[in-house]
């Protein structure tokens, strides 16, 4: 059944990954990648990681998404919708595409330690509270310094959205 | 009722159908009741009653950006509040000393935004 799922959103969040790719025009493209986005959340729902899944939601679907739209207003679409989407470097895109997927397949897939219990495990986390309980137990303890240097990472964020929006004011002056 | 698992998500996608159903039945109802006597003012884009001028495709201001971007910052300081929330009883003081730390840093990015005056409104 949870295959069954997994299979239905990574389909259609494939599918529609390849419409962000593909589409002539870049709103189109714009809410294909809300629907890619989308499925990926679901998909971390599958996985029991519901904390992930909120903010795959919040601040991808919601915010990251508000940002791409603007940022496609700040452009003019209609010089870039009659532009040669498929040009000659897609031949090399694809062989590198390729040798990419094999490394994964061949390199890193045999390597990597899969969870060899995954039932026993999931019991573990809903005794102790839950994932997200166990996530923020340790984002708020272990991680301390990780999680108020992320708030520094935004001030710099903010400060740099607020000072680069006056320095490309209409006008050319930094106002 | 208790539900555990996956079937817990199920009044999620309840609400998902409802919501989807909602809209879709509004705009097929409207379809089907509605008169259709199309003329080129009634096609044409609605811009508050003004004759509408120029393409949609237009570019727009970068302070609609900023905008964005400082809903984004602020949208990810809500999201660090929900395990806090969670985890609040357990660890207590130290726990409330850390989220005044990470707001207060974050609200000197409101106070930079606000003195800046990326939050007025001009054109």
């Amino acid at each position: 059944m949870v295959k069954l799922i997994f299979i239905i959103l990574a389909g259609i969040g494939v599918i529609a990954a390849l419409m962000v790719v593909s589409l002539k025009n870049v709103v189109h493209s714009a809410f294909c990648l809300i629907i890619t986005l989308f499925c990926v959340g679901c998909i971390f729902v599958l996985l029991h990681a519901e904390f992930l899944a909120a903010t795959q939601i919040l601040i991808y679907v919601g915010a990251i998404m508000v940002l791409v739209i603007f940022a496609l207003m700040l452009i003019d679409s209609r010089e870039t919708a009659n532009d040669r989407r498929f040009h000659h470097q897609s031949q090399w895109v694809i062989i590198v595409g390729v040798i990419l997927a094999l490394e994964i397949v061949i390199f890193i897939i045999p390597k990597s330690k899969f969870i060899v219990n995954p039932e026993k495990m999931i019991a573990q986390t809903a005794e102790a509270g839950g994932n997200t309980q166990l996530l923020a137990r340790y984002l708020f303890t272990d991680y301390l310094f990780a999680f108020e240097f992320a708030s520094l990472i935004i001030l710099v964020a903010v400060v740099a959205a607020v000072f680069l929006g006056k320095r490309l004011s209409p006008t050319g002056k930094r106002e | 009722m208790l539900l555990s698992g996956l079937s817990s998500y199920i009044p999620v996608l309840v609400f998902m159908a409802i919501s989807g159903a909602i809209g879709f039945l509004m705009l097929l109802i409207g379809r089907l009741w509605r008169p259709s006597h199309p003329y080129k003012e009634k096609l044409s884009p609605y811009e508050c009653g003004i004759e509408p001028e120029g393409d949609a495709w237009e570019r727009v201001i970068p302070r609609y950006y900023v905008y964005a971007m400082l809903f984004l910052a602020f949208d990810v300081e809500a999201l660090f509040l929900f395990p806090w929330a969670i985890v609040f009883d357990k660890i207590g003081w130290f726990a409330f000393i850390e989220m005044v730390l990470f707001i207060i840093v974050l609200l000197i990015g409101l106070v930079y935004a606000w003195a800046k005056g990326a939050l007025d409104w001009r054109y």
